[in-house]
């Protein structure tokens, strides 16, 4: 996302979005609320920090070490396609067309629908906008599903390790995901309060989408006969706070 | 059942603390979440004067702090927010070995490379005669470069109470104060009476059954918790029990503080506390989120107080023209005894000296270790935790006094009497002397020390004796002796390590912004 440039009718004249082609060399994607249910029937879905202010944020986790399992040349192969995928080229912007593109994403090129025609964007802009500001606010609404369960203390590291015959280990690091057992000792009053806001009903399907990490293996395997893969989760078995007694030992 | 044995049986329920400052505080919600995490029923009680100010300072902690915090459940955000804390990763002492330009040496908190597994020490020694070789601090471990650098222990992405590297805190002693007391009462249920402890009540075998106040309000408890700073209200003031001064050994008999403000919003916040040798003493130079506190600590008989304060003056520069400086007076030593009867003493109650290491809320904070988690059921088995914990303490605070000696001992300077007087071993005391004697020939191990869990274990030893560049001669290595490629796994290991920090860490003023701003996440 470094290469994104505002979208100007002048230079972009030849420009085209390939929506098939969205999702190449993207790893995870980060959901709205609302794709919750949708995106669990193909993903994987956990939480990650944002770089910037350590917030968790709710993705889908689309690779395991590699490219995207789900897209490949003949388009995206999953019976539904994250927002943030499927508009992963645009960002809202001020002024002018009111859109920025990465030239560089592979949704972008000669294919697809026109963004700018006689001189002017295309009504497809305007619905591309539309969709970003709903995503942004769908966004935010899974924050707040995050920073809930966080506050309970309901996230816990989910430590991927990835294993390919004769090679070496390779450990996907910053995913989280619900602690069933921290769920299960919850309190009345919380499992009350987080019940009615859609909380739990939220979690026990980010929970279950665990179980997707099988079809993204299968995904790997298929497209990648032999370099097969093994993936294991990794347990903490002590707690790294008994470190902390002593000066400096 | 005899007198006696109705006295031993006698529950310990109600626990009373006397004094607001830190001590008091912490000691009030160790006990408290204790209690409440094990529904013992025992209640908290703290009393304070509203007249008489606590001690004000004490901002360098230990990295303990993050365990005593956990433990009484106070979020890291909130404590950073709450007391303008900053993190700090050790120490760097400047001017202590000699007084030549850029002299100085770290103190870090992390302990060498592959600690548990081999000791590095004559490994180093072996190569730093080279030209370009590294100094201690640097060549066993990455912690000093990210001082040097500026850069955090951890990152916004870093869970809370865990680091990359490990650290401790720099905070505001009165603001400390207060978030504890907020905490203690509103979460933990301590009671709290402000009052002048004016008389106190004692039944058989001398016990404390009572602390009356001013108005005439009687506290009773079944064990009472001194801290009430230098006042020493109960340790002191009822049981007499001797004092030690150790002024023989530490010198170290006043200090002179100052607060100075940033010059401006984004200036840099060290990541360690910087100590800087004095013609008789040392100054302290603290960083917090809104400010630096800087003191001068030095010895009565080896310079005047306002030659003192010019000295500390002149450090802080023109900043501290308008600041007024507080004068402190330090009386080095401790308590024969800490805990008497039902009466166990916690803070500068129980002693004090020189703050050179920061070392006493770590004190306050394995007292409240040793009694919280542990709190005698009864009276008769106070007597046991009594005799325990009197034993550990004396044993502790001896080696605090030869540790903060050793960064005096094996000085170089001779420009002063103050740093003659400190390397005559007259002034050692003698497990010291005995130390270094055995130093000179082999780093200091675990084996040299008493305790399993000393509060200064050998690393800390290491980092002062060789940053201090101390003559030692240790047995030779041979480069191709399995412990030698062991010893390169690790230093390569140390080296990865640092560059992966260097790289990826905030600047410590960065992280403090974003954890005041977004706060941690617990995992
Ligand atoms: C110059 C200096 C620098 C220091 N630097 C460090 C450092 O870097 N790191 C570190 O760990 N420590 C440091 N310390 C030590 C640290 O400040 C103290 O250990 C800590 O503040 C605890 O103090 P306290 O609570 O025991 O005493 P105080 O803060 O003095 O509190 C005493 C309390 O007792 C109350 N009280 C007294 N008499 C009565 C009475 N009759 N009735 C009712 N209440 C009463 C007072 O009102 C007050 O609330 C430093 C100390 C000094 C002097």
């Amino acid at each position: 996302m470094s290469g994104l440039v505002a979208l100007d009718p002048a230079r972009h004249e030849t420009v085209r979005f390939d929506a098939a082609a969205a999702g190449r060399g993207r790893a995870i994607a980060q959901l709205g609320r609302g794709e919750i249910a949708l995106a669990a029937c193909d993903m994987p879905l956990c939480f990650a920090k944002d770089g910037g202010t350590g917030r968790f944020n709710l993705v889908a986790l689309m690779a395991l070490g590699g490219d995207n399992l789900f897209a490949g040349a003949g388009g995206f192969h999953a019976t539904y396609m994250p927002q943030a995928v499927l508009l992963g080229a645009f960002r809202l912007a001020e002024g002018g067309s009111g859109l920025a593109i990465d030239p560089a994403d592979a949704s972008i090129g000669a294919r697809g629908a026109a963004l700018i025609e006689r001189g002017a964007v295309t009504s497809l802009v305007a619905e591309l906008r539309a969709a970003l500001q709903r995503l942004v606010e769908d966004v935010a609404a899974a924050r707040a599903l995050a920073e809930a369960l966080a506050r309970h203390r309901l996230l816990r590291p989910w430590r991927l390790v990835l294993r390919r015959a004769e090679a070496r280990e390779h450990a996907l690091d910053g995913l989280y995901t619900i602690d069933e057992e921290a769920l299960a000792a919850l309190d009345e009053a919380a499992v009350v309060a987080l019940h009615r806001d859609g909380s739990l009903a939220a979690a026990a399907v980010i929970a279950a989408s665990r179980q997707q990490l099988e079809r993204l293996r299968q995904l790997h395997d298929a497209a990648q006969p032999d370099a097969r893969i093994v993936v294991g989760e990794l347990r903490l078995t002590s707690e790294p706070r008994a470190r902390l007694d002593n000066h400096v030992i | 059942m005899s007198a006696n044995q109705r006295h031993d049986d006698a529950p310990v329920t109600e626990v009373v603390v006397v004094g607001g400052g830190s001590a008091g505080w912490i000691a009030a919600c160790r006990l408290a979440a204790q209690a409440q995490r094990t529904r013992s029923g025992v209640a908290v009680t703290l009393v304070e004067s509203a007249r008489i100010p606590t001690v004000g300072v004490g901002e360098g902690t230990w990295p303990t702090m993050r365990n005593t915090l956990a433990k009484i459940g106070i979020s890291e955000t909130d404590f950073v927010r709450g007391c303008d804390a900053a993190f700090k990763q050790g120490a760097r002492f400047a001017g202590w070995t000699d007084d030549s330009p850029g002299e100085g040496y770290y103190h870090p908190l992390n302990p060498p490379a592959g600690a548990t597994e081999l000791d590095l020490a004559p490994h180093w020694l072996a190569q730093s005669d080279a030209p370009e070789a590294a100094d201690f601090a640097t060549w066993v471990d990455f912690q000093a470069t990210l001082c040097d650098a500026g850069l955090a222990p951890k990152s916004i992405t870093t869970p809370e109470w865990v680091g990359q590297a490990n650290y401790a805190y720099h905070l505001d002693a009165g603001k400390f104060a207060t978030l504890l007391r907020e905490h203690a009462v509103e979460r933990l249920g301590v009671r709290h009476v402000l009052g002048d402890v004016a008389r106190v009540e004692q039944g058989d075998g001398g016990d404390v059954t009572a602390l009356v106040l001013a108005d005439g309000a009687a506290i009773a408890g079944d064990l009472f918790v001194d801290c009430t700073g230098f006042a020493a209200l109960l340790i002191g003031g009822v049981y007499a029990v001797p004092f030690r001064r150790c002024g023989d050994v530490l010198f170290a008999d006043r200090a002179i503080a100052l607060q100075v403000p940033y010059d401006r919003e984004d200036a840099p916040i060290t990541c360690h506390t910087v100590s800087t040798a004095q013609a008789a003493g040392w100054i302290w130079d603290i960083g917090l989120w809104t400010r630096r506190g800087v003191g001068h600590v030095y010895s009565s008989a080896h310079i005047g107080d306002d030659e003192a304060e010019a000295a500390l003056r002149r450090y802080v520069g023109p900043a501290a023209d308008s600041l007024t400086a507080r004068r402190i007076t330090i009386d080095g030593g401790h308590r024969e005894r800490f805990w008497q009867n039902n009466v166990v003493a916690v803070g500068l109650s129980a002693g004090f000296i020189e703050p050179l290491e920061a070392s006493a809320l770590m004190l306050i904070e394995a007292s409240m270790d040793a009694i919280a988690d542990r709190l005698p059921r009864t009276r008769g088995a106070m007597r046991v935790a009594a005799r325990q914990f009197n034993a550990a303490f004396t044993h502790h605070w001896a080696r605090i006094i030869e540790f903060l000696k050793l960064h005096y001992a094996i000085t170089k300077r001779t420009d002063t009497d103050f740093w003659r007087d400190n390397a005559s071993p007259a002034t050692w005391p003698d497990g010291l002397a005995e130390r270094l004697e055995l130093w000179r020939t082999q780093p200091p191990a675990p084996q040299d020390f008493d305790h399993a869990r000393e509060v200064f274990s050998w690393p800390s030893y290491q980092y002062v004796l060789h940053g201090m560049r101390f003559d030692a001669h240790y047995a030779p290595i041979d480069p191709a002796a399995p412990e030698s490629a062991l010893a390169r796994r690790h230093l390569a290991r140390a080296e990865r390590a640092r560059a992966e920090a260097m790289q990826r860490l905030p600047r410590h003023r960065d992280l403090i912004r974003a954890v005041r701003e977004h706060g941690l996440q617990a995992v």
